[in-house]
C-alpha cells in the first residue's frame, strides 16, 4: 500500500526557510506615538516575560536580565551572531550583564519575528506520537565549492603534525558508527512499519486508520496514562498560552516601534547568510545560457553535448518554480488508498526527490574526485623515482 | 540484533554447526554462574544473534549452508535435527552434486555467477527475517574449491547487495603440509579478493589448533571434529553476548560493529587472530581452579611473544622501550620476536571480573607509534561463564599474529609457480649471469658488467607511453580470470597466449593485480630487490625503475616473454648501487 505523510503542523502554515518577512510591515505603516512612560513599559514586561513556556534562549536573555553570569553572556552573543543579529551595540555590552536591558529586549524582539521562536518552542514542546520522521528536501544553502579546491592545507609546524594513518583510523571508527546508525535506523522503520499494519483498521479517526507508538505503548501499558495526561494538559497550556499571546502580540510590536528608535534599522538588515535563493540562481541561468550559445557544439564532439546537456537539466532544474520544500518534522502514515487531503505528501514522491538529489551529489563527487586525481598525478610527477598508482 | 551466518563449503558447514552446537549448549548449560536474571538476558541476547523463534519448537539457527558437493550438507543438518536443541531451517540450504575439485577459480568463475541467484536469495530471506541486520558472518577454508573460490565470490555479492552491512569472514589456515597441491595458490587469491570486499578477516590456522588439541586437550587421535570443536569454543567465547560499555546496562546489541570500530578501522589492516585461555578438556575443568591475574598475565605474554597456546609461552620477549625505534625487517638478521599490535580486544567471562586490572594490556609499548593504548585497547565483559569455564578470557588482536604464516603461503605460491615447468627454462647465460649470487659475493665484478652492459627492450608497440601498457595486461589477467577454463591446473597465466596486447598498461597496479596480495604486504627485504629497466621504443630512454620482489620479476619475465617483450631483469642492490643512472642500456643479453 502507499505510505503519505501527514503534514500536521499547529499553526497550519508550512515552514519555509525563505521566509518572507511580513509582520515588520505592518508594524511600520502604523503611526508613531510619543508617549513611552516608564509605566507603560513595565506593564509590558508584566505581560510579555512572564509567559510560561519560554526558554532556552529566550529564558537565558530573562534570566541575564536580573542574573547575570559571563559565560551566559558569552553564549548568548555567540549565539545571536550565529543566527545573524547585526546590531553592533549588543556586542559591546560588557560581560557582567549591568547594562544593556533595551539592547536585550530589540535582539529579543528580533529573534522572535526572525525565529519564529514561538512556534519553534511549541513544536519542540508537542507530545510526540512517535511515528515522527524528519525530511528535508532542500538544495543546500552553501555556495559550490569551486572555490574550496584551491584551498591548501594549512601549514603545520613540527608540534602539531598528525599521522595520516591515526587520521585513517579515525576516519574508519566514523564510517563503521555510521553503518551502525544505519543498521538502528532501520531496524526502528522495520518495527514501525510492523505496529503500524498489525494496528490498522483499530484507529477512531479513520483518516489515520492505525495507531501511533505512543498510542500503542498506552494500550500496553495503560497505567502510564497519567504521564501522557499530564504531558497533554502541559501542552494545552503552552498552547492557551500562545493564544493569548497572538492576541496581544500587535501591542507589542506598535510599542516597540514606538519607544525603539532604530528598530527599523535592525529589521530591515538582511544577514549574510540567508540569502534567498530564488533570487540568486535565475541569474547564474541566464549568464550561462548566453555563454553556451556563443560556444555552439560541434556535431562530432557528442561527449561534450552530453555533459552539457546534463548540467543544463541541472539547472533548468533547479530554476524550476520551486513548489514549497519539505522540510521538518512530518507523522508517517501507512494508508493503502490514495490520500484524499491537500496537506499530505506520498512517501513516493518524496523518494523520488531524494533519488535526484542523490544522483546530483554523486555527479559532483566524481568531478572532485576527478580532480584531485589529477592533482595527484601532477604532484606525483614532479617527484623523483616515485610511481603513483591512482587508487 | 542478528548475525546471519553464512556456512561455505566443506570445512565451513562443519565447522558452522559446531559453532551453533557450542552456543547451543553453553546456553543450556546451568553452569553460568550468575543470577538467573542474568542469565535469562544472555539467554534472550544469544537467542536474538543466532537463533530464529519459528512456530515449532526449536529455534532455527540464522544460517545458510551452501555447498557443491550434498554429502557434508545432508549430514550438518541431520545432526543439527537430531541434538533436540536446535536446527537450521528446511529450506535454507543449498548444493549440487559435482563438486569444486579443489580448484578456485571452479568456485569463483564457474560456480559462483551461476548460482549467484539462488545463494543471494536464500540470504536475502534470512535477512528478512532479522529485525535488525547485525551483519553477516561467513566460514570457510581458503585451501579448497568452493569455500574458497565460492567464498570470494559470495562475500563480494553480499558487499554489493548489502553495502553498509558489516562482513566477518572467519578463514581457516590451511595445515602447512597440508594435502591440497593447490592450497597456497588458493589462499593467495581468496586473500586478495576477500581483503576488497570483507570488513575483517578472522583468521584460525589449523597447524595451531591441531597442537591445541595434542598438547593441551590431550587428545591422542585427533579427528576433524576435535579440531573443529575448539574453533568453535573460541569463536563462541567472542560472539556470545557480552556488556561493551564500561556502564553496559544491557547486552550489547551489535557485536559485529562494535569488533569492527574498535578492531578494524583502518582499511589496510583487516586480518585478526584469536588467542582463548585456559583451554583444557572437560573432565579436567572439574579440578582447575583460576585466578583472573594468572590468565591476564599469560594472555598478555602470548600476545607479546606470538605464542599459539598457553603452554610452551617464550617469557624472554619483552616489549621494546618506549623511545627506541621499532627494529625494521629490512635491517637486521635477527627474526622479529616482539609482536607489535595495531589493536587488541580482551574478552572476559565469568565471575568476579569487575576485579580485573587490564592495565598491563594498556601498555603504550604494545601498540604502533601512531595509536595510543585509548584507541588501540578496548574490554568487553560479562559475569556469565562460558561453556562451563568458570573464567575465561579470550583476545582478539589486530597484529602482527600472521606475518610469517603469510610470507610462508605467498612464499610457497610463487616458488611454486616459477617453478612450474612450461613456463619457460629459466637457466640461459643472462639468467644465470644475473643471478643474485653473482651481485652479492662479488659486487665488484657485478659494478664492471654493469658499465658494458647494454640493454634494450623491445615492445611490440606502437605507443610510446608505457604507463599504458601494463594496465591492459591487468585487464587482461582479470578478464582471463574471470573466464577460466573448468579444467582443474589450468592456471589463469595459460590463458595470456592466446591474447595480443594492443595497448600499454601501467607497470606497478599489474603488479598489485597479479601478486594478489594487500597492498601494503609483507614483501621481503630490499637485499634481494630486483629492478626492471623497461625502455619504449621511440624515445631511446629508460623510463621506470621499480623495485619488486624476485619472484616476482621473474613471473613478469615468463609473462612478457609471451608477449613478444623481452626484459632482462637485473638483480641489485640499491643501496649498492645508488648511482644507477638512467643513462644505463642493456642489449638482449649479449655483451
Amino acid at each position: 500500500g502507499l505510505v503519505s505523510l501527514c503534514w500536521l503542523n499547529p499553526t497550519g502554515k508550512s515552514e519555509c526557510p525563505a521566509l518572507v518577512e511580513s509582520s515588520f510591515t505592518t508594524c511600520l505603516l502604523l503611526p508613531l506615538e510619543n508617549s513611552s512612560s516608564f509605566l507603560s513599559r513595565t506593564s509590558f514586561y508584566n505581560n510579555c516575560w512572564f509567559f510560561p513556556s519560554m526558554y532556552c534562549l529566550s529564558f537565558v536573555l530573562f534570566l541575564i536580565v536580573f542574573f547575570f553570569s559571563d559565560n551566559q553572556i558569552r553564549f548568548v552573543k555567540s549565539a545571536l551572531w550565529y543566527h545573524g543579529y547585526g546590531r553592533p551595540e549588543l556586542y559591546r555590552l560588557p560581560s557582567d550583564g549591568s547594562a544593556g536591558s533595551r539592547e536585550l529586549l530589540l535582539a529579543f524582539s528580533w529573534l522572535l519575528h526572525r525565529l519564529s521562536l514561538l512556534e519553534q518552542l511549541l513544536a519542540r514542546n508537542r507530545v510526540k506520537t512517535g511515528d515522527e520522521t524528519s525530511v528535508c528536501t532542500c538544495e543546500d544553502d552553501l555556495p559550490n565549492s569551486q572555490t574550496g579546491t584551491t584551498e591548501r592545507a594549512p601549514e603545520y609546524g613540527l608540534e602539531d603534525r598528525v599521522d595520516v594513518r591515526y587520521l585513517q583510523w579515525l576516519n574508519g571508527r566514523l564510517r563503521f558508527q555510521w553503518r551502525s546508525l544505519h543498521a538502528q535506523h532501520q531496524e526502528q522503520c522495520k518495527l514501525l512499519h510492523k505496529i503500524h499494519l498489525f494496528t490498522s483498521g483499530s484507529h477512531m479517526d479513520q483518516t489515520l486508520g492505525h495507531f501511533s507508538v505512543t498510542e500503542t505503548d498506552l494500550v500496553r501499558q495503560p497505567e502510564n496514562y497519567k504521564q501522557l495526561l499530564q504531558l497533554l494538559e502541559f501542552e494545552t497550556m503552552q498552547l492557551e498560552a500562545f493564544l493569548e499571546w497572538k492576541q496581544l502580540e500587535l501591542v507589542y510590536w506598535q510599542w516597540m516601534v514606538m519607544n525603539q528608535t532604530d528598530f527599523e534599522g535592525i529589521f530591515s538588515q538582511k544577514s549574510t547568510r540567508l540569502f534567498p535563493l530564488p533570487f540568486f540562481f535565475p541569474l547564474q541561468v541566464k549568464t550561462r545560457e548566453e555563454e553556451l550559445q556563443k560556444e555552439g557544439f560541434s556535431a562530432t564532439a557528442r561527449k561534450i553535448e552530453e555533459s552539457v546537456e546534463l548540467k543544463l537539466l541541472n539547472l533548468t532544474h533547479l530554476c524550476a518554480p520551486k513548489k514549497p520544500q519539505l522540510h521538518g518534522s512530518c507523522r508517517l502514515v501507512y494508508r493503502s488508498k490514495h490520500p484524499a487531503s491537500k496537506m499530505a505528501v506520498s512517501a513516493t514522491e518524496v523518494i523520488r526527490e531524494l533519488q535526484m538529489r542523490e544522483a546530483s551529489l554523486e555527479r559532483e563527487l566524481k568531478q572532485l574526485q576527478e580532480e584531485c586525481r589529477q592533482r595527484l598525478d601532477e604532484i606525483a610527477e614532479g617527484l623523483d623515482g616515485v610511481i603513483c598508482i591512482s587508487p | 540484533m542478528s548475525i546471519v551466518t553464512v556456512q561455505l563449503g566443506q570445512c565451513g558447514n562443519q565447522i558452522g554447526h559446531e559453532v551453533f552446537n557450542a552456543i547451543c549448549s553453553d546456553v543450556h548449560g546451568t553452569h553460568g554462574l550468575c543470577s538467573k536474571k542474568e542469565n535469562e538476558s544472555y539467554h534472550d541476547a544469544c537467542k536474538e544473534r543466532f537463533f530464529c523463534e519459528e512456530e515449532s519448537e526449536v529455534p532455527v539457527a540464522r544460517a545458510v549452508l551452501v555447498d557443491m558437493e550434498p554429502k557434508v550438507i545432508g549430514q550438518t543438518l541431520s545432526m543439527a535435527a537430531r541434538s533436540g536443541y536446535w536446527k537450521y531451517g528446511d529450506q535454507s540450504h543449498f548444493c549440487q552434486k559435482q563438486g569444486s575439485g579443489n580448484n578456485w577459480a571452479n568456485g569463483y568463475s564457474v560456480h559462483g555467477p551461476r548460482h549467484k541467484e539462488v545463494i543471494m536469495n536464500l540470504v536475502q530471506k534470512e535477512a528478512e527475517k532479522c529485525d535488525r541486520l547485525g551483519g553477516f558472518f561467513t566460514i570457510m577454508s581458503m585451501a579448497g574449491g568452493t569455500g574458497s573460490g565460492l567464498g570470494a565470490y559470495v562475500t563480494q555479492c553480499l558487499r554489493d547487495a548489502f553495502p553498509t552491512s558489516f562482513i566477518l569472514n572467519h578463514v581457516i589456515w590451511p595445515y602447512g603440509t597440508g594435502e591440497i597441491i593447490v592450497q597456497n595458490y588458493n589462499s593467495v587469491l581468496t586473500l586478495s579478493h576477500l581483503y576488497q570486499s570483507s570488513d575483517a578477516l578472522l583468521v584460525h590456522e589449523n597447524d595451531v589448533i591441531h597442537k591445541i588439541c595434542a598438547q593441551l586437550m590431550n587428545i591422542k587421535q585427533i579427528s576433524f571434529r576435535d579440531v573443529n570443536q575448539v574453533i568453535a569454543h573460541q569463536l563462541g567465547s567472542v560472539f556470545q553476548p557480552t556488556y561493551t560499555a564500561e556502564c553496559g546496562l544491557h547486552y550489547s546489541r551489535n557485536p559485529l560493529g562494535d569488533l569492527m570500530e574498535t578492531l578494524v578501522p583502518h582499511p589496510e589492516f583487516k586480518m585478526l587472530g584469536l588467542r582463548n585461555i585456559p583451554q583444557m578438556p572437560e573432565n579436567s575443568l572439574a579440578y582447575s581452579t583460576f585466578s583472573w591475574p594468572g590468565l591476564i598475565k599469560h594472555l598478555r605474554q602470548m600476545l607479546i611473544a606470538n605464542a599459539k597456546m598457553e603452554e610452551g609461552i617464550d617469557w624472554q620477549v619483552r616489549p621494546p622501550r618506549l623511545g627506541s625505534s621499532i627494529p625494521s625487517s629490512h635491517s637486521t638478521n635477527k627474526p622479529l620476536q616482539f609482536n607489535t599490535s595495531i589493536a587488541n580486544l580482551v574478552i572476559l567471562r565469568g565471575k568476579d571480573m569487575h576485579s580485573v586490572d587490564l592495565g598491563s594490556f594498556r601498555d603504550p609499548s604494545l601498540y604502533t607509534s601512531w595509536l595510543n593504548p585509548q584507541d588501540a585497547f578496548n574490554t568487553w565483559k560479562t559475569p556469565r561463564a562460558f561453556n562451563k569455564y568458570e573464567k575465561s578470557a579470550s583476545l582478539v588482536s589486530n597484529s602482527q599474529f600472521l606475518l610469517k604464516p603469510l610470507d610462508n603461503v605467498v612464499g610457497k605460491a610463487w616458488n611454486m609457480f616459477a617453478s612450474k615447468p612450461g613456463t619457460g627454462a629459466l637457466k640461459s647465460p643472462p639468467e644465470h649471469l644475473f643471478s643474485e649470487q653473482l651481485w652479492h659475493k662479488t659486487p665488484r665484478t657485478a659494478n664492471t658488467l654493469l658499465d658494458k652492459i647494454q640493454v634494450t627492450v623491445q615492445l611490440n608497440l606502437k605507443k610510446t607511453n608505457v604507463k599504458l601498457y601494463f594496465k591492459e595486461v591487468c585487464v587482461l589477467l582479470d578478464t582471463a580470470l574471470k573466464t577460466a577454463q573448468a579444467s582443474s591446473g589450468m592456471r589463469f597465466m595459460d590463458l595470456i597466449w592466446y591474447k595480443k596486447l594492443p595497448k600499454g598498461i601501467e607497470l606497478l597496479p599489474f603488479l598489485h593485480c597479479f601478486q594478489g596480495q594487500p597492498r601494503h604486504s609483507l614483501t621481503k627485504a630490499a637485499n634481494s630487490s630486483v629492478g626492471f629497466l623497461l625502455k619504449p621504443p621511440a624515445s631511446g630512454f629508460l623510463s621506470h625503475l621499480c623495485p619488486c620482489s624476485r619472484s616476482t620479476a621473474w613471473t613478469l619475465r615468463q609473462l612478457l616473454t609471451r608477449l613478444d617483450v623481452e626484459l632482462i631483469i637485473l638483480n641489485f642492490n640499491y643501496s649498492a648501487f645508488p648511482a644507477l643512472s638512467v643513462k644505463l642500456e642493456v642489449h638482449n643479453g649479449r655483451f
